[in-house]
């Protein structure tokens, strides 16, 4: 492979993070982080594990749009657009009734809302959910991820001939600071567990935190993505 | 998923959180049921009070371009009057704003106003704010294959559009205000000094 080629996956990775930091996503980040954190107490690497699915799920979601967009099913114009305008109004709902689903607040026996959990089909832990709730947060298109995925990383690969690739590493780096902060606090966790024996305490809180924190980012998104408040 | 969770929350009270978060649910698909319909969709209350002002001449449609191509400039008629040469500094915009978007806005109207307020040869040089949500300026979407909040120079010669430039990297130089400024004055100088 060329010095050009790892030029622009060095580039596509970095600005799947420059994306990622900027303040724009930063409802879906917290919640992502919280969900992906409160599996901390279940494996000793499982908020590694749920943190990659993540990121497969974003890089997914990234790789599938330039696939249909190299094979002329969408316009990029339009698409971007729209995804921009419906993907925090269809976001806003979604992370409210799922983060009501956490908190049992339909009943301990519910099971309609299972966005985040697909228990019929999840792999133990509920792998899926993390790769699905990946997917489903790249679709939701800020300004800023719209204007480089579109305007930087597709032009990026069709100019190297890496359609796939490319926004495979994008994907990657949008996921990159959430995943490696999750990653940190549960390494900074286990060894404060360790110090002070309150293994345990953490998971009881974690789970209705991560419940309530799915709650203000959906409510967020529908102040600003909804009702134009914010 | 997880099942020990509200059980400290008062019962009265998380009763009625739960409505109220169901209200929110059922208002918020609601909102955007009745802002999607044909009457409704116009949602200029909640636009920012950008100058939205788009010029008659602006409005007009722009060269064709084609995805990924430079536009080729309508070249004058050869014994056509001296016809006014503007510039126009478009930034696009939607009803939903962001923080970045408006440090893009106020960075771009800035260095027209402060770099480009005397204009560059004989052009003159002017920023205007569009909203490509509203009815009349949806087409600039696709006239300028905008996929974001969008910084475009687009040269007119009188009421003739002639060529344009997509600003394609302010979203990646709005962390450094000096650097983005330069940026939009040696874009629209490059623009201009074309022929």
């Amino acid at each position: 492979m060329s010095a050009e080629f790892w030029a622009a996956a060095l580039t596509a990775l970095w600005t799947g993070v420059i994306t990622s930091v900027s303040p724009c996503p930063l409802a879906t980040n917290i919640a992502a982080l919280s969900y992906i954190s409160k599996h901390s107490g279940s494996h000793r690497l499982a908020v590694l594990g749920h943190g990659l699915l993540y990121a497969l799920g974003r890089a997914l979601a990234y790789v599938i749009i330039g696939f249909l967009l190299v094979k002329s099913l969408l316009s990029a114009p339009s698409f971007s657009f729209f995804m921009q305008k419906y993907g925090g109004q269809a976001l806003s709902p979604i992370l409210v009734l799922a983060g009501m689903y956490m908190l049992d607040m339909f009943g301990r026996g519910f099971e309609g809302f299972n966005v985040f959990d697909l228990s019929k089909f999840k792999a133990k832990k509920g792998g899926l959910s993390s790769l699905f709730m990946g997917f489903v947060f790249a679709l939701a298109f800020c300004p800023i991820s719209a204007a480089l995925y579109f305007g930087v990383i597709l032009p990026l690969a069709a100019k190297n001939s890496a359609p796939f690739s490319l926004p495979l590493l994008y994907g990657l780096g949008t996921a990159l600071p959430v995943v490696g902060i999750a990653v940190a606090l549960d390494f900074g966790l286990k060894k404060l567990s360790g110090i002070t024996g309150l293994a345990g305490k953490f998971e009881h809180y974690a789970k209705p935190a991560t419940g309530w924190v799915f709650i203000g980012a959906g409510v967020y998104l529908g102040l600003k993505y909804v009702f134009n408040f914010i | 998923m997880q099942k020990n969770s509200s059980e400290n929350t008062a019962p009265g009270a998380g009763k009625a959180l739960k409505y109220i978060l169901i209200a929110f649910v059922a208002v918020s698909v609601g909102v955007v049921i009745y802002k999607n319909q044909p009457c409704c969709s116009g949602d200029k209350a909640q636009a920012a009070p950008v100058e939205a002002a788009v010029a008659t001449e602006a409005a007009q449609p722009v060269v064709k371009a084609e995805a990924k191509t430079p536009v080729k400039a309508v070249k004058p008629a050869a014994k056509a009057p001296v016809e006014a040469k503007i510039a126009v500094v478009y930034y696009f915009y939607t009803n939903t704003r962001c923080s970045s978007c408006k440090t893009i806005e106020a960075y771009t109207r800035e260095a027209v106003a402060t770099k480009l307020a005397a204009g560059y040869k004989d052009w003159k040089v002017e920023f205007k704010g569009v909203n490509v949500e509203d009815k009349e300026n949806e087409h600039f979407v696709q006239d300028y294959w905008l996929n974001s909040k969008s910084v475009v120079v687009q040269k007119f010669a009188g009421k003739k559009p002639l060529k344009w430039a997509k600003l394609d990297k302010v979203w990646q130089l709005l962390g450094d205000k000096f650097v983005f400024m330069n940026y939009v004055y040696d874009e629209t100088k490059k623009l201009l000094d074309e022929k």
